[in-house]
């Protein structure tokens, strides 16, 4: 969503507010159906994204949250978009980044 | 030129799929070609042809890459030291029918989202159909292993949602590993390619 902003009114996209600062949003393609939270500063620049996603360790994978913390924004052909970002998991054997 | 419009994540990916083989017969060929040179003490000929091998292999990738998309991003924020000159972007001829998105669009989200949306300039702006990007990423695989560098390319589908995630790491002077995310008609599916593996080895029926 945050690198093609246009994507957050697609028709198979819902939202559900959370608080004034964050908004959890719903995915529902062919039967499927998946959903992230998102953050955004007061000033609405996009902050972080989180959803639960395969985590593989060896050849098992489970469900574990990962996430995107974004550094670095630039408008590019208009829109604002994230130009640097973190990536990591939040494991129960703590943070893996 | 290949192209995917529309966008069809499942025949992008079984598309991309070819690709590491592609480079890596030119790197057999490569081998090929500088066993006889090695045999007769020329290394300089060797570095030829591993040089030639190189170049032809990422000919091929750039050959095969090439998609229409409406918003081309080319993007090196690789550290904070890059400046905005090493930013490219292009347009390219929007496809499908795109929409202009006014403000009362935006009544249906909630205030945080729909102050993101106004400070991202959706406003007046065209929906987006497609979207190609690529990064340049430092990856580790498990808590404690070393980084490594990778190039991932992503293509996204909005009409008919789709997403491809291509990443590849270079493990030695010639050789990467490739790893291949597709999301198409609700379906996930992940691959690890490896470009020595011949095209018969790999299942690429139920791909095409």
């Amino acid at each position: 969503m945050y690198s093609t902003p246009t994507t957050a009114l697609a028709p198979y996209i819902s939202w559900q507010p959370i608080n004034s600062s964050s908004a959890k949003a719903i995915i529902s393609v062919k039967g499927q159906q998946a959903e992230g939270v998102f953050t955004f500063s007061p000033d609405g620049i996009p902050l972080t994204s989180e959803a639960k996603r395969y985590y593989q360790n060896g050849k098992a994978s489970r469900m574990e949250k990962w996430g995107t913390k974004i550094l670095k924004t630039a408008t590019l052909n208009h829109f604002l978009i994230p130009l640097q970002s973190k990536v990591y998991w939040e494991l129960p054997e703590g943070k893996f980044h | 030129m290949q192209t995917f419009t529309p966008f069809d994540a499942k025949a992008l990916a079984a598309y991309l799929h070819d690709i590491p083989r592609l480079s890596g017969s030119f790197l057999v060929g490569s081998f090929l070609l500088a066993i006889p040179h090695f045999l007769s003490c020329r290394p300089i000929t060797v570095f030829y042809c591993f040089a030639l091998a190189r170049s032809q292999s990422r000919y091929a990738d750039k050959y095969y890459y090439s998609n229409d998309c409406d918003i081309l991003i080319r993007v090196c924020p690789d550290g904070t030291q890059k400046s905005g000159a090493n930013v490219q972007l292009q347009s390219e001829t929007p496809v499908g029918s795109p929409l202009e998105i006014q403000m009362a669009d935006l009544e249906i989200l909630p205030l945080p989202v729909k102050n993101c949306m106004n400070r991202t300039k959706v406003i007046s702006a065209f929906t987006v159909n497609q979207t190609y990007l690529k990064q340049h990423n430092s990856i580790r695989m498990k808590p404690g292993s070393k980084w490594v560098r990778a190039t991932a390319e992503q293509w996204f589908g909005f009409e008919n949602p789709g997403l491809v995630w291509q990443t590849s790491m270079p493990i030695l002077l010639f050789v990467s590993f490739y790893r291949l995310d597709w999301f198409s008609h609700g379906k996930p599916e992940a691959r690890i390619l490896k470009p020595w593996e011949p095209c018969w080895w790999c299942k690429l029926k139920d791909l095409k």
